[in-house]
């Protein structure tokens, strides 16, 4: 069975402060295609973009050129609504440095996304995301981790 | 989907994380409160005394006959000049015309609660070798009572103004040895009578209680040589502050000279206002120290909280549930700050009753937080709070996500 692409970016491209003096392009004509199930190091000196790239696979950043498609669907020319929807929906982040939301349990955490699009999280939610040694299922969250 | 449930949770839990931080601006907020809600009580309380006083023993405002005046001899002829001097009249006692069908006229107009006629005039009172100089009003009783309370005012006696009977200020039985049911001796220039008291009434003012005798409008009316006149007639309308309102209209609609509180005590009505105009300006300038306060703390909180919202906005939460968080936060301070300073005023008022007396050991005046007050300026507090949080979450709801995160 062919792989199906989970997300796949074209020529992208990212430069920092366009048309002015101390313009920077930091990526170049990137290719990228990940697969689903398939789990992806990526790996480069400081500086060398790694950063960005995941900012603009995240839909945190935007590209100035190339083409994204998530799940078949092309993120270019995407408002600010329907990125934040996408990243609710279908993305997760593990940051590097900071990691979790001081003033929430772990387990809110998990669920904040759950909590913006109800407005409230359901018991059956909760038990989804309580890990196993705490009498639930690991591995519940339904988010792709980018 | 339960209403703000993500905005709600989230903006308790930055306020709870600043702990100290919230405590302060809700402190802060409460003084604020509690001295908004204290000087309006305060002010409410004193206006509202003053003008019992005031007003306790006079109408709002007094219908009389016109001036008599001059009339020319001749009309000046076009293009001459005549030098005259013309003496003012004299002021005799005048009845107001057709008082009798003035009254329901007078009765019948929006805003005006009362209506009483009245035969005054100056006189002298005799018992025994005393005589004190009075100021004697005929009036009819139940219209009267209408007027100023003169009921509620009595100290000994009944209220009752039958032929013959007399109520007589406190001060002046005291000055002619009177008690109820004595009698005295009323002397006008052309005539007098000799009454009986009935009451001693406290009209308030000292001044007055020395000059008062009140009798029955047909006694004032033989005693002053006015046979079925009136000199004035006395008008209560229902909010005193009309009073002006309504004695313009009666201006323009009636013959008359009329006379509002206003006009007979500007000193006052100026220093009302003036307390008034300090009030507004210094409950102004508190609520624009609260929304200041709660709008820096909120300031100082988006910028110590832009790592967390970046991660937010990367789980995807919108810029306007941003935005809405601290504006909650803002209504959340400002609610909370008006409860702690509502009850902070009422502690204030209750021992400003409890230890500010005057000389003779009671309350100086009236005063309680009306409910009404303390659920306006509560609310007001707390529309600040959420005015205040507005620059603070735009600026949170503008931040680019990955740069919140970055920093």
């Amino acid at each position: 069975m062919t792989p199906q692409p989970l997300l796949e970016l074209e020529q992208v491209r990212k430069t920092y402060n366009l048309g002015l003096p101390n313009e920077a392009e930091v990526l170049h004509d990137i290719d990228l295609r990940v697969n689903t199930s398939e789990f992806i190091a990526l790996m480069g000196p400081s500086g060398s973009g790694k950063s960005t790239l995941l900012n603009i696979v995240g839909l945190l950043e935007r590209m100035t050129a190339g083409s994204y498609q998530l799940q078949g669907e092309e993120m270019v020319g995407l408002d600010d609504a329907g990125l934040t929807m996408r990243r609710r929906r279908l993305l997760g982040f593990v940051f590097q440095f900071h990691h979790l939301l001081p003033a929430f349990t772990a387990l809110e955490n998990v669920t904040l996304p759950a909590l913006m699009a109800e407005g409230r999280v359901s018991d059956a939610q909760r038990a989804r995301q309580r890990p196993a040694r705490l009498g639930g299922p690991v591995g519940g969250v339904e988010q792709a981790a980018v | 989907m339960a209403w703000l449930g993500f905005e709600r949770q989230v903006a308790m839990r930055f306020l709870r994380e600043g702990r100290m931080q919230t405590l302060l601006i809700i402190v802060g907020v409460a003084a604020g409160v509690a001295v908004i809600a204290y000087i309006s009580t305060l002010i409410d309380g004193l206006q509202a005394s003053t003008l019992k006083k005031t007003l306790g023993a006079q109408p709002h405002i007094s219908v009389q006959a016109p001036d008599d005046v001059v009339t020319p001899a001749a009309l000046r002829a076009p293009g001459t000049t005549v030098l005259s001097e013309v003496q003012v009249r004299a002021q005799r006692l005048r009845t107001v015309a057709n008082w009798q069908a003035l009254i329901p006229v007078l009765e019948r107009l929006p805003g005006v609660a009362a209506v009483s006629p009245m035969a005054a005039g100056s006189g002298l009172a005799l018992r025994g070798e005393a005589s004190q100089a009075i100021s004697l009003q005929g009036v009819e009783l139940e219209r009267y009572d209408r007027i100023v309370g003169l009921r509620g005012k009595v100290v000994s006696g009944t209220a009752r103004l039958a032929p013959g009977d007399a109520i007589v200020g406190r001060e002046l039985a005291a000055d002619l040895g009177l008690r109820v049911g004595d009698r005295l001796r009323v002397q006008t220039t052309g005539s007098s009578e000799v009454v009986q008291v009935s009451a001693l009434v406290d009209l308030g003012v000292k001044e007055l209680n020395r000059r008062t005798v009140i009798v029955p409008l047909r006694s004032a009316q033989n005693l002053l040589g006015l046979p079925g006149g009136v000199t004035n007639m006395d008008l209560t309308v229902r909010d005193v502050w009309d009073a002006q309102a309504i004695g313009e209209q009666l201006r323009r609609e009636l013959p008359y000279q009329f006379e509002t509180w206003q006009e007979s005590n500007a000193q006052l009505v100026s220093a009302l206002n003036a307390q008034s105009v300090s009030t507004s300006l210094i409950r102004a300038v508190v609520l624009v120290v609260v929304v200041l306060g709660i709008a820096s703390v909120l300031v100082v909180s988006v910028v110590q909280k832009q790592r967390e919202i970046g991660i937010l906005r990367a789980m995807g939460a919108t810029r306007g549930q941003v935005l809405r968080v601290f504006l909650v936060q803002g209504a959340v301070v400002g609610a909370l700050g008006s409860v702690l300073g509502v009850a902070l005023a009422w502690v204030m008022v209750v021992l400003f009753t409890r230890f500010v007396r005057g000389a003779d050991g009671l309350p100086l005046f009236d005063l309680s937080l009306p409910l009404a007050l303390a659920l306006q300026v509560a609310a007001v507090a707390t529309v600040c709070g959420v005015l205040a949080a507005i620059a603070p979450a735009r600026r949170a709801a503008a931040m680019d996500p990955a740069q919140a995160i970055r920093l």
